[in-house]
């Protein structure tokens, strides 16, 4: 006897796509810094301790006229933090972090614009003066200013 | 345009793998690059944004002519390194002086003798921060800088040589081993542990000791300037704390780190900075010296659960 299928003809899953608010992304970067403290950050503990034995607030002075030894990690360290996310946006469209927050870049994300939309991550002049930009230009834009350059978007995916 | 779509959909196809790969490949370079730093930058100058004119030698544990590396760390400190510390403050125009922090039981005269040498080759002011113990060659070493600074319970001194050892030939003889004595040249095995030593030799050995103290009483009394007679008196092999070693002459000042800044300060005339000389070290003393931290805060632990049982009070 010839099994009966049955199509119940139930609802699919319905998903809206709206731009990310500047809570939900700030959460998947502080994501993303927890899992950069892991890979990238913790191998060179030991190195900072050495260079910075002191408190913070003694280092603040120690700061101001550091070695090239310590440029050069600071530099490698926001290199390799900008490729974590140029990286994971270029091949799946989002990182660790915009996974956990249901965020991820939409449009067409080259390797050039994904290096470009994360520039952010470095904390070199002109960079982190996008630091207070980025912030204000979500508020008041719905949409970065590096997304803006690079014709990307980064959107939130909430099921209904 | 369809078929380029489905290429960027399948290359965008999340897989937990591939994230782990580019993770596994960042934390690779980071600790490739941390370990060549850590090995390459340890053994410059410490801190090295601290521009210092003073350069910082620590002289620390039994000294010896070679370093003797274990899986646990270095113990002591070897001649071979400070003279190579020594190399680079020459070579170093910014340093003028240098201050030797000592901590040491002494050990191989021969060692002693050879960071003496290089510290009096050293063309700029010395000075010897004796810490907790410098006695014996460790004495010989600090008496060769310009000043010495101890603190007033600080073991100094031990002006003397010794060469005992265990001998067990009655041992040897109750387990039923014997020695076989095979030598050319009488004197060859003298002071082997497992025959009694005839009296001969043991004058013999007495001798060359003497020879030995007879050296370090003449090194110590050019360096001090001191009188022969007066070391003589002085070397018994006593030691002496700081406070009593300054009495005799032993030391210039008694005091720690301060006053020995402050000495150089005046000999310099230019307030002093600190720059730590470190010796060299490669990936294996970097993995060994962690090992050595393991295993003494492995100890540390252990140790807390014990601390109401034994306990050294000063």
């Amino acid at each position: 006897m010839a099994e009966e299928t049955f199509n119940l003809r139930l609802p699919k899953k319905r998903y809206v796509l709206s731009d990310a608010g500047l809570v939900r992304r700030l959460f998947a970067i502080i994501i993303d810094l927890l899992i950069l403290d892991l890979v990238i950050f913790s191998p060179f503990a030991a190195f900072f301790q050495k260079e910075f034995p002191g408190t913070f607030f003694e280092n603040m002075g120690v700061l101001q006229g550091f070695s090239g030894s310590v440029a050069f990690v600071f530099g490698l360290i926001s290199i390799l933090a900008l490729l974590y996310f140029t990286l994971f946006q270029y091949y799946f469209s989002q990182t660790y972090g915009m996974k956990i927050m249901k965020i991820s870049v939409q449009g067409d994300v080259s390797f050039g614009r994904s290096l470009v939309r994360n520039l952010i991550v470095l904390p070199f002049f002109p960079f982190y003066l996008l630091w207070v930009i980025e912030p204000i230009a979500v508020v008041m834009k719905k949409s970065a200013l590096l997304e803006r350059v690079t014709g990307t978007r980064t959107i939130v995916r909430m099921e209904i | 345009m369809a078929r380029q779509n489905d290429m960027r959909e399948e290359r965008k196809r999340p897989t937990i793998l591939y994230g782990i790969f580019i993770l596994l490949g960042l934390f690779i370079i980071s600790s490739c690059v941390a370990t060549i730093i850590s090995v390459g930058s340890v053994g410059k100058r410490n801190f090295e944004f601290a521009s210092g004119n003073v350069a910082h030698i620590t002289i620390s544990g039994p000294l010896t002519t070679e370093r003797s590396d274990t899986f646990f760390g270095s113990e002591g400190t070897s001649s071979e390194d400070v003279i190579q510390e020594i190399e680079k403050v020459k070579k170093d125009k910014g340093i003028k002086a240098v201050l030797f922090e000592i901590d040491s039981p002494g050990g191989s005269p021969v060692a002693s003798e050879e960071i003496g040498n290089a510290i009096k080759n050293l063309d700029m002011p010395t000075v010897s921060w004796i810490r907790e113990v410098g006695a014996s060659g460790a004495y010989w070493v600090a008496s060769s800088t310009d000043h010495i600074v101890a603190n007033r319970m600080a073991i100094t001194g031990s002006i003397g040589v010794f060469g005992s050892y265990l001998e067990f030939p009655g041992l040897l003889t109750r387990f039923n081993i014997t020695y076989r004595r095979l030598v050319s040249g009488k004197y060859k095995d003298m002071g082997v542990p497992y025959r009694t030593l005839e009296e001969e030799e043991e004058a013999i050995l007495q001798a060359k000791l003497d020879l030995i103290h007879e050296y370090f009483i003449e090194e110590v009394a050019m360096n001090r300037n001191l009188s022969i007679n007066q070391t003589r008196e002085l070397a018994t092999g006593m030691f002496y704390l700081g406070s009593e070693a300054k009495d005799l002459g032993l030391v210039d000042e008694l005091g720690g780190k301060e006053e020995a800044i402050k000495y150089l300060e005046g000999v310099l005339k230019a307030n002093v900075t600190l720059v730590a000389f470190e010796r060299e070290r490669s990936l294996w003393d970097v993995l060994s010296e962690i090992s050595a931290k393991n295993s003494f805060y492995l100890g540390k632990g252990m140790s807390s659960f014990l601390k109401d049982d034994f306990v050294i009070r000063t």
